[in-house]
């Protein structure tokens, strides 16, 4: 089941925590690969630094990708992922802290796919997650891959 | 013979008209130096503005030398300086009562000008056209003296001369006309160019030798013309400078369009100073580039003005940016703990359910409660701070279509509760529709609120009937009201009439709709009674 892995980019543990709970509590049992910093992100995502050895080619099924990370910031993964090749129609759903976020919009302009707001108010996060959850990797194909 | 002595009378009457036309074009600098001593001076007294007044001593002593300069040239005639003498002492008079203004101004803070100064300004006018008229008349006479010498020698000396003599006289007749016309003109002109207060100089095209400079332009570069007529630009400016010049002057010549210089800068005796110049190619009737004409207005003052400008917006930008970056971070790391409080106390509740008691459930619960509250607070002060960010756009906002939407959602929010929501048709007005829109919606979500106990609910929305300048519009609930006596706290930040556990609510929500008003120049007040419902009037 390697191609449903779900790559995670999460720097909060509170946050992450929380996100592989709500996965888990909506029976998403996929695979979930954290990392914590958006250049990690992209070494997993491309097989290089850190996870060099990983083969590029198996792409996960979709990114949940903060947008505040520390080093490499989530609109810059997203708009290194967007110019790539290999990886430019990844679906990629942004995690925000506020649905007001200017970065929101310059995400979607960047080509996000969707967002999901982390409130407060945890049990709605949850639906977010059950409801990407059926979304993404139920009832959405991923782009064929290229040869 | 015949024309031996006409001719003499004629040389005559020319210098006399060189004398006179000096004398004019003298009292004519005496008094435009004396003007500029005076309104340095009134500048201060009428309106406070200190910037010329260490201008007018310049002045003063300007005034005093071109006057001894006239006193020389009419010292043949002893009327003309007696009342020279009496200009003089005029002039004097004026400025010093005007000095004594400004003292006063100084001392006592303002200073209203002495009735006198009207009438001495009369005295010193009639002086001065008594003096202009007296050249006048002099050269008249000396005129006439001439024509008569002609004429008489006409009568004396017949043979072949009638007709040259006829010429002679009918020449100078015209001449005479002509002359007067002309100076009459030139001196205009040249009062015009010496009394414009930027800089104009001409330079003949072949070897942009300076023809012509101004008083703006001495005063400017700090040179007196004569240092500077017949020179160019190389023996005046430093080598590099001067090349700059005369290549764009060349240029421009060549070209035969007006050159615009916006901004340049310039070494006078003062030091640097910015310049707007203009360089004029003036052609003669061939359209041969004959003189380049210049204007330099002095912008030094503004500019720095605009410069002190620039820097106060740039720094209200990265203050702005600073507001923008802190409310970032308070959207984004004050919400994750919270997040992981209600997230992981909802863990607990799920995962613990049967082990706690129902006081331990209790607490959980109020924690997580806490918790979301906070959530609100934080989107409140978020939301606050966004109506004073970003620019104001105004456009025609339509009031009836936003309340009834807004109202929509609310109904959609708590579909079992029975409000009745009366909004007046056609409720336009002139606003920023995202600013507009978050202000009603406050309003309508405060009246649904504080409806919440009513039974039957009612909210109106709508314009005041009366003459005002500005439309007042209106939201008015029969809720639980407030007290009259807070009134005055009803719109601070935080600020609540109501308690937590009878209203819920962040107090936020009425600050965020004064700054929205008060941004548009508007005014918002409310009047209730407890008890009997509450109405919050505003004008944008």
């Amino acid at each position: 089941m390697d191609e449903k892995i779900i790559l995670l980019v999460e720097d909060n543990p509170n946050d992450e925590a929380l996100t592989l709970r709500a996965l888990k509590k909506n029976n998403i049992r996929n695979e979930v690969v954290v990392v914590r910093d958006g250049a990690e992100a992209l070494e997993w995502l491309f097989g290089t630094g850190a996870h060099s050895g990983r083969d590029a080619a198996n792409l996960p099924q979709v990114v949940l990708l903060d947008l505040k990370l520390p080093k490499v910031s989530g609109l810059e993964v997203l708009r290194a992922v967007r110019a790539d090749a290999r990886t430019k129609r990844l679906p990629v759903v942004l995690l925000t802290s506020s649905r007001e976020d200017q970065d929101v919009i310059t995400g979607y302009d960047l080509g996000a796919n969707s967002y999901v707001c982390k409130p407060v108010d945890f049990s709605a996060f949850a639906e977010a997650i059950r409801q990407l959850g059926l979304y993404w990797l139920v009832l959405n194909e991923t782009a064929p891959r290229r040869a | 013979m015949l024309t031996y002595r006409s001719i003499d009378g004629a040389a005559d009457t020319l210098e006399r008209m060189d004398h006179t036309s000096k004398v004019l074009r003298l009292l004519d600098e005496v008094n435009a130096v004396y003007s500029r001593s005076a309104s340095a001076r009134r500048a201060y007294v009428v309106a406070g503005d200190a910037s010329q007044l260490s201008d007018a001593p310049v002045q003063d002593a300007r005034l005093a030398s071109s006057i001894a300069a006239a006193r020389q040239l009419v010292a043949d005639n002893p009327e003309q300086v007696r009342r020279l003498d009496l200009l003089e002492q005029l002039y004097g008079r004026r400025i010093s009562e005007l000095q004594a203004s400004v003292e006063r101004r100084r001392v006592e803070g303002s200073a209203i000008e002495s009735a006198d100064g009207l009438a001495l300004t009369a005295r010193i006018r009639a002086a001065r056209e008594e003096m202009v008229a007296e050249e006048n008349r002099l050269l008249d006479e000396r005129h006439a003296r001439t024509e008569r010498d002609v004429s008489r020698t006409k009568v004396a000396d017949v043979v072949g001369t009638t007709a040259s003599l006829a010429i002679l006289v009918y020449v100078f007749g015209r001449l005479r006309r002509a002359e007067r016309a002309q100076r009459n003109a030139s001196r205009f002109l040249d009062s015009i160019v010496e009394n414009i207060p930027n800089m104009i100089f001409v330079k003949e095209a072949a070897g942009l030798r300076f023809e012509r400079f101004n008083r703006a332009g001495e005063e400017l570069l700090g040179v007196e013309r004569t240092d500077l007529l017949g020179k160019n630009d190389f023996d005046l400016f430093p080598r590099e400078q001067a090349e700059a010049f005369q290549l764009r002057d060349r240029e421009t010549l060549a070209s035969r369009v007006v050159l615009d210089i916006p901004e340049e800068p310039i070494e006078t005796k003062a030091g640097e100073r910015w310049l707007h110049t203009k360089k004029v190619p003036v052609l003669d009737e061939a359209g041969v580039p004959r003189y380049l004409l210049g204007i330099s207005e002095d912008i030094t003052e503004r500019r720095g003005a605009a410069a002190a400008l620039r820097a106060a917006k740039d720094a209200a930008e990265a203050a702005n940016q600073e507001l923008e970056a802190f409310s970032y971070s308070v959207a984004h790391d004050l919400r994750a703990p919270l997040r992981a409080i209600d997230g992981f106390g909802l863990a607990l509740e799920e995962d613990a359910a049967g082990r706690l008691d129902a006081g331990s459930t209790d607490h959980l619960k109020r924690i997580r409660r806490s918790a979301r509250h906070m959530g609100q607070l934080i989107d409140g002060l978020l939301g606050l701070s966004r109506v004073t960010r970003g620019d104001l756009t105004r456009e025609k906002v339509d009031l009836t279509r936003i309340a009834q939407s807004s109202g929509a959602r609310l109904r959609e929010a708590q579909p079992q509760r029975e409000v009745e929501l009366v909004v007046e048709e056609g409720l336009l007005v002139e606003g920023d529709a995202r600013l507009v829109t978050a202000a009603l919606d406050n309003l309508l979500s405060n009246a649904w609120k504080f409806t919440g106990k009513r039974p039957q609910a009612r909210i109106e929305v709508g314009r005041l009937e009366q003459e005002e300048e500005k439309p007042v519009f209106f939201v008015r609930d029969n809720g639980v009201g407030f007290d009259p006596n807070y009134a005055h706290k009803l719109f601070g930040a935080f600020q609540r009439l109501h308690g937590a556990a009878e209203f819920e609510g962040s107090g936020i929500g009425l600050a965020t709709v004064q700054r929205i008003v008060r941004r548009h120049g508007g005014r918002i007040w409310a009047d209730s009674e407890l008890g009997r419902g509450a109405t919050f009037y505003f004008t944008l």
